[in-house]
């Protein structure tokens, strides 16, 4: 089922008193029910930008924007929608505690809920010792972790979160992963906007690129990080002649620890590549499809980019 | 009730300010300080004033007494109206800049309602915050006086609902000026500065009698009627504590059709604005 549909957007910014920046140039995007959605881009993008036409909080200039199959423009969907912005900006006169009831009230629950969820969350963030302090005395983790929590006061169905875990410490990180792949598995919908590759990688099930508000790729996060008829076989004692002999079926790439990867076309290539290892009594130690990480997926893709554009 | 969300999120953060308690401070003080100096007694037909610097001494008969009693509500029901108003619009003016500091109004807008209800929802906090202020000090001095001197003058008390209705008139420019200007200090001189005009623009057509010049004349008439009729107003509160009969209610009729005007296009563009 889908979620989330944007068709077309194109949003402009004014600069100056004549100029217009094109932040977002043209976006076509569909996400599905009860998955990790990941938009990973380098900074100025125009992720943050994004999150926030299909939150109803930018109008775009032109293009669509439905979630739950609503225009974005009812501000009723809301009711299904948690949001933590890049760089909250709590209000500083408000303790933990207090900015907790402020926004479940505004999202319309009952006292005695927002009551509960606030003291279920604050400790499934881990802030409780620190739920009667002010804001401002906050660190910047706390922040984080205090705006991930009024995210979710709300139990809601979707949540976007816009660079999480900036400015968390490695604990932290850890524990705002498992808090997203708990609410995955309890049917929630996540749509993270991220410049950290790892981590991205780590918990998405589909990503999409973006690059100066085109989104330049969009796919399963196995789709992109495993390139197909590429494996990495270890084996020892290579001699030259068998080199030889195993470059007429594949290309191969040898390492300076015997370990070698072979480019096939195909999986009956790749047998006979081992053919040709086990006739000459070499000892295979593994055969893996080599993956690529996303990280360099996502370098050499800005990289043939930026080509391009000069 | 996420309105009524907004309007307490809104008064505390009002609450914080020293301003609001400096204000709440100074009318306690102000009340307190006439429940001990003055002291009154009555001999028949004759009144006698002491206070704590002089013995008592016999100066006015029952009716001199009450006029200069209820010229000193007018006096305290003006204070209000300039300086108590004023210390409101302090104590509320950042309230729009604040809410549209980079990454709050997200937060806000991320919930279920509306631009409308939040704007408005803010207004009415900004109101209610100045609506206590000047309540609680409109009240306090008539009880003290009226315990004092037995004088009760109830239009002394409705003054107090000028002076909230001249505050809910002139927030609505407070609030449109916030969302295009972020500092405060600009945006409260910009209001006194239109509320220093009012005088002049009162008496418009006396001033014309004398300069001749038509152009002049037609944007004199044209400031006057979008701007609040603020000096106006202050005339209709002290002839009311005076019990005078009131001149004419257009001002405030006309005051009211500006605000919600104003309000209008507070929303207007406040409705457009990108987080
Ligand atoms: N309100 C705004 N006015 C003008 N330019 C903006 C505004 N918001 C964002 N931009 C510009 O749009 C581009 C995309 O920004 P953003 O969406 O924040 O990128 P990202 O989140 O990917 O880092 C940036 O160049 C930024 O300067
Ligand atoms: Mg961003």
């Amino acid at each position: 089922m889908t979620i989330i549909e944007c068709k077309g957007v194109v949003k402009k910014f004014r600069t100056g008193w004549t100029g217009k920046f094109t932040a977002i140039d043209g976006v076509d995007l569909e996400v599905k029910r009860e998955s990790i959605f990941g938009i990973l881009g380098p900074n100025g993008a125009g992720k943050t930008t994004l999150v926030k036409i299909i939150l109803g909080l930018v109008l775009p200039d032109e293009g669509s924007v439905k979630v739950f199959g609503t225009d974005v423009k009812d501000y009723k969907i809301r009711d299904r929608v948690g949001y933590l912005p890049e760089n909250p900006n709590l209000p500083p006169y408000l303790t933990g505690r207090q900015v907790m009831e402020l926004f479940g009230r505004l999202s319309g629950l009952s006292r005695e809920a927002v009551k509960t969820r606030t003291e279920e969350l604050l400790k499934e963030v881990k802030i409780e010792q620190w739920a009667n302090k002010k804001t401002p005395t906050y660190s910047k983790g706390m922040i984080q972790r205090l705006g991930l929590a009024q995210a979710l006061i709300s139990d809601p169905d979707i949540i976007f979160l816009d660079e999480p875990t900036d400015g968390v410490d490695p604990i932290g990180r850890k524990e705002i992963r498992q808090i997203l792949l708990e609410l995955k598995n309890r049917g929630k919908t996540i749509f993270l906007n991220s410049h950290l590759l790892s981590e991205t990688e780590m918990i998405c099930d589909r990503v999409g690129i973006m690059d100066k508000g085109k989104i330049v790729a969009e796919g399963g996060m196995k789709e992109l990080t495993t390139t197909s008829n590429k494996y990495s076989i270890k084996c020892k004692n290579l001699t030259p002649d068998i080199f030889e002999k195993l470059n007429e079926t594949a290309s191969i790439k040898s390492t300076l620890d015997g370990t070698f990867e072979a480019f096939v076309e195909n999986l009956e290539s790749l047998n006979r590549v081992l053919d040709v290892l086990r006739n000459n009594n070499l000892l295979i130690e593994s055969v893996t499809p080599a993956k690529q990480s996303l990280e360099s997926y996502f370098i050499d893709l800005i990289k043939d980019i930026r080509e391009e554009d000069k | 009730m996420k309105i009524a969300a907004i309007v307490y999120d809104t008064f505390r953060e009002c609450l914080v300010k020293k301003i609001f308690l400096s204000f709440f401070i100074a009318s306690t003080i102000g009340i307190i300080g006439i429940y001990v100096i003055l002291n009154i007694d009555i001999i028949g037909n004759k009144v006698a004033i002491s206070s704590l610097f002089s013995k008592g001494e016999e100066i006015a008969s029952m009716e001199q007494f009450e006029d200069i009693i209820i010229k000193v509500e007018a006096f305290f029901a003006m204070a209000l109206f300039s300086i108590g108003l004023f210390m409101s619009i302090f104590a509320t003016a950042d309230l729009t800049p604040s809410l549209m500091t980079k990454g709050r109004l997200d937060l806000y807008l991320a919930r279920p309602i509306s631009r409308v209800q939040l704007l408005f929802g803010k207004y009415c906090g900004a109101v209610a915050v100045a609506a206590i202020n000047i309540l609680y000090a409109i009240a306090g001095l008539w009880l003290v006086i009226g315990i004092k001197t037995g004088i009760w003058n109830i239009n002394f008390l409705y003054s107090g609902l000028n002076i909230i209705f001249m505050f809910s008139v002139l927030y609505t420019f407070v609030m449109l000026i916030g969302i295009f200007i972020k500092s405060t200090p600009v945006n409260i001189i910009a209001v006194y500065i239109m509320v220093s005009l009012s005088p002049i623009l009162a008496q418009k057509d006396e001033i014309f009698l004398f300069i001749n010049n038509k152009v002049l004349e037609h944007i004199t008439d044209l400031l006057y009627w979008i701007t609040p009729k603020y000096y106006e107003i202050s005339i209709i509160t002290k002839n009311l504590v005076e019990g005078n009969t009131m001149p004419s209610w257009t001002p405030v009729i006309s005051s009211i059709i500006i605000a919600v005007a104003v309000m209008n296009l507070s929303l207007y563009f406040f409705s457009r604005k990108n987080c």
